[in-house]
């Protein structure tokens, strides 16, 4: 299977070359074996998504700032229908845009690309994770509009309440989001192993380890730690399935079962998934951050061993969500330390970062502000971690607005800053065209300006005690006061502003894409190899006769010796 | 490429390394480091479950106990099946044309495992034991069946590996592959027969 | 240095071994001490594993990329 489309396509260029230019629009962009095409379709499903789950996002917070009203493009939200949309915004936001978008999209655009392989080592398998991610996404979108609405127990899904249709009155809307749920994973399972083989096995010539660009190294961190986490939450999914349907009793205490054993088992994947998220989205900023500050990564190996050692603690710090579940307090105190110390190695790499900015010549171009953000706000996220993970802080603020605000305040630089550098850094090679700047950086301080103005009220409105899972808070006097609500109303205000400045990102795509004006082959003077080839890359990424070798490290720029300040890892010498 | 058209080729061009595992069998053994894991949660959560009854019962009152002994015997061909796999995997690098036999008769031990298997989920179905008898009923059902689910598969694998063979197509790739995954099937049997009817 | 580290991690344990029974707290002593041995056993297992799965996987294949580079031969 594995390099067999060289072959392929070495007897295309002498045999049959026609052939290669004749497929119809089905094969070509529906059920494409290129990793590029897979990619795209990642993407644009994710994009998709994205859209749903700021829609959702929308619809709730109108419904907590101003509790009662019609929201235009919604009508009225009743209970059911607000837990509905939370425990689907959730979902949606980390299984069907986060992992999709930075994990599946970008890895199967880039590790190819910068490794210089001609594709995927399992094309077909590579497929068939998109199809199967392509109907857990229409399984969920169907489970909304089923009988008793979408399912509304949050994205963790603890049983009792999930177990059964009896308590969450959902029975079906349960059942199908559990399983999209699952075969989101089986996806992204199919994908991980695709990308952990061809980094081993499908390197350039002459590409050492230390030659990888970090962001492939990431990404295939991030793809190790799902795989070797995501199986007790399949079998605990399995048996949640089985409570739904089948009527079993796993987790319903009154027939042996137990119901922290989902919480166990679900932890146990949910945090590293966290970190599976997160080292993609790093990989991506330092690779920006190293080309736009004309500078070597600060600490290769420095950065590679850390996020090793992050993948290893990440395993150790899961407990730290059960707190106030009743678990052994001195098991508390371990899980504690570990938290605590997983922030070593995430403030490593931060650090990392302004030691790679540090000196060097910045050229604030949208990629880059959108990589400097991720620093700025990750970091507020990850101060804010801190309180959260020392157990004796966390029985105050477990379950209020301060949780909800940290933990967007780490996956929006993860999910959409990640996402949007990545794209606007990447897009001249996907598309051929350059971005326009002036629009690009309207839209970012239209999107990071408002983000902080929805998330830091909500760290406050947490640490007054207001609880997280509250739909109506005019029937929680304590809370309710004009204070109180002017904050949620600036939150949401401001959302509606950054959901407005997204018109602008898509409106700059479609222009860009349209009209904008050519890219060339390496339009930001960067040294991986995937800017070595045409924009858009051709089918097989580069003539067979072409595949490059690797002479050095892909973050040799200023070099001394060379006139150009940057040095591409292909060029002998 | 006119940056590198620009600079003569100084630098001897770096040999492609052979990888170190062959894609297929590295692919295998990233799907079985999961399916371990997936293993290793549903015996925690029986573990889990068990020590929730101490001082009870378990198997729990009325509940009908397990074949243990049969179950021995059985697993006894499971893992003859999979030391015949190892023979095959040895008279293949030989000749392949003599790792037919061996492999047809570890496909026989598989299936003979399997099958016995179906006849005593029968016994205990009719005796009384079904997933929603009991916490002890649902965990034997979930646990042994997932075990047969992948036996099953791996079986289809393993007769896709022999018709290959038949017609002299099986590459010793394909057949690591293949046989890698009965080896898991075959290993991780010992651990749940442990857990599950001990 | 070695042996700090390891005085270190022995007063730790030795520090929450002691005061055990000075916790007040209704969770450490519950009804069923076996079932929070289970938890803390699963716990310690499920983490354990993936990670030896992992260093031993690494182990072998910087053993086989060792072992072919010094006898290219050796390996098909």
């Amino acid at each position: 299977m594995a390099e067999t489309l060289a072959e392929v396509q070495k007897q295309e260029v002498h045999g049959h070359d026609h052939d290669h230019h004749d497929q119809g629009f089905v094969s070509k962009y529906i059920f494409s074996t290129d990793h590029k095409i897979i990619a795209m379709q990642y993407l644009f499903t994710g994009m998709l998504m994205g859209v749903i789950g700021g829609y959702m996002a929308y619809v709730f917070r109108m419904q907590l700032a101003f509790p009662g009203i019609s929201v235009p493009g919604f009508g009225q939200v009743s209970p059911g229908e607000y837990n509905s949309l939370i425990t689907n915004h959730g979902s949606i936001m980390i299984f069907w845009v986060a992992m999709p978008v930075l994990i599946a999209a970008f890895g199967n655009y880039l590790i190819p690309l910068m490794i210089g392989a001609d594709d995927m080592v399992f094309p077909r398998i590579n497929r068939l994770s998109f199809q199967v991610f392509f109907i857990s996404s229409v399984v969920l979108l169907l489970s909304l509009f089923v009988e008793g609405g979408g399912f509304g127990g949050a994205w963790t899904s603890y049983p009792p309440l999930s177990a059964s249709g009896d308590y969450n009155l959902t029975q079906l809307g349960a059942s199908l989001w559990l399983i999209a749920v699952a075969l989101e994973f089986v996806a992204f399972l199919l994908g991980g192993i695709n990308f952990i083989t061809t980094l081993m096995n499908s390197r350039a010539p002459g590409m050492k380890a230390y030659d990888i660009p970090m962001v492939c190294w990431m990404i295939v961190i991030a793809s190790i730690l799902f795989m070797l986490s995501v199986g007790p939450l399949l079998a605990g999914a399995v048996m949640l399935l089985f409570d739904q349907t089948l009527n079993t009793g796993f987790y319903d205490p009154a027939r042996g079962g137990d119901p922290i054993l989902w919480q166990h088992l679900f932890w146990f994947f949910g945090h590293p998934e966290v970190y599976v998220v997160l080292l993609p989205a790093i990989g991506i900023t330092v690779d920006v951050m190293a080309t736009f500050s004309r500078k070597k990564l600060f600490g290769y190996k420095l950065v590679l061993y850390t996020a090793v050692a992050t993948g290893v603690l990440s395993f150790f710090v899961w407990a730290h969500h059960q707190f106030i579940a009743g678990i052994d307090p001195r098991m508390a105190n371990v899980f504690t330390v570990t938290t605590l110390l997983i922030s070593v190695p995430i403030a490593e790499m931060l650090f990392v970062m302004i030691a790679t900015l540090y000196g060097g010549s910045i050229t604030l171009t949208t990629p880059m502000l959108w990589a400097l953000a991720f620093l700025a706000e990750f970091l507020i996220g990850g101060v804010t971690g801190i309180f959260l993970g020392a157990s004796g802080a966390d029985i105050y603020f477990h379950d209020t607005y301060f949780v909800l605000a940290h933990f967007h305040y780490t996956f929006f630089p993860i999910a959409i800053i990640g996402t949007f550098c990545a794209f606007t850094y990447w897009f001249p090679k996907m598309f051929g065209k350059m971005m326009n700047e002036t629009l690009g950086k309207i839209h970012f301080w239209g999107t990071i300006i408002p983000f902080n103005f929805i998330f830091i009220p909500l760290f406050v409105l947490g640490m007054g005690g207001q609880h997280r899972r509250i739909y109506n808070f005019e029937h929680f006097p304590e809370i309710a006061g004009p204070e109180y609500f002017q904050l949620r109303q600036i939150a949401t205000i401001a959302l509606l502003i950054m959901l407005a400045f997204q018109v602008v990102f898509f409106f700059n795509v479609v222009m860009s894409w349209w009209k904008g004006e050519k890219a060339g082959k390496n339009p930001w003077k960067a040294n991986t190899l995937e800017w070595t080839t045409e924009s858009p890359p051709p089918h097989g990424n580069w003539p067979v006769e072409e595949l490059p070798t690797v002479y050095r490290g892909p973050y040799e720029y200023g070099h001394p010796d060379r006139e150009e300040d940057y040095w591409p890892q292909n060029l002998p010498g | 490429m006119s940056a590198e058209s620009a600079t003569p080729l100084t630098a001897p061009r770096p040999a492609k390394p052979k990888p170190a595992i062959p894609s297929g069998v590295l692919g295998v053994l990233i799907f079985i480091f999961t399916e371990i894991m997936f293993f290793s949660g549903l015996i925690s959560a029986h573990t889990i479950v068990k020590s929730q009854a101490a001082g009870q019962m378990w198997p729990p009152y009325g509940q009908p106990r397990l074949p243990v002994g049969e179950t021995a015997l059985n697993s006894l061909a499971l893992l003859v099946s999979g030391i015949v796999l190892v023979f095959t995997w040895f008279a293949f690098k030989r000749d392949p044309e003599r790792a037919r036999i061996p492999l047809l008769l570890s496909i026989v031990l598989g299936s003979v495992f399997v099958g016995f298997q179906g006849v005593e989920w029968v016994a205990l179905l009719s005796e009384g034991l079904t997933m929603q008898s009991s916490a002890y009923g649902g965990f034997f059902y979930l646990i042994v069946g997932s075990h047969a689910i992948h036996a099953v598969g791996a079986l289809i694998a393993l007769i896709w590996a022999y018709d290959r063979s038949s017609k002299g197509l099986l590459t010793s790739t394909q057949l690591g592959t293949v046989s890698a995954f009965w080896y898991f099937v075959v290993l991780v049997w010992p651990v749940l027969y442990w857990q599950v009817y001990l | 240095m070695m042996r700090v580290g390891m005085s270190t991690l022995l007063a730790f344990l030795a520090l929450s071994a002691l005061p055990e029974a000075l916790w007040a707290c209704p969770v450490c002593f519950d009804s069923s001490d076996e079932n929070r041995q289970a938890f803390l056993a699963t716990t310690i297992f499920l983490s354990i594993l993936p990670l030896g799965m992992v260093a031993g996987a690494g182990i072998y294949i910087r053993k086989r990329v060792r072992g072919s580079r010094k006898n290219p031969a050796n390996t098909k």
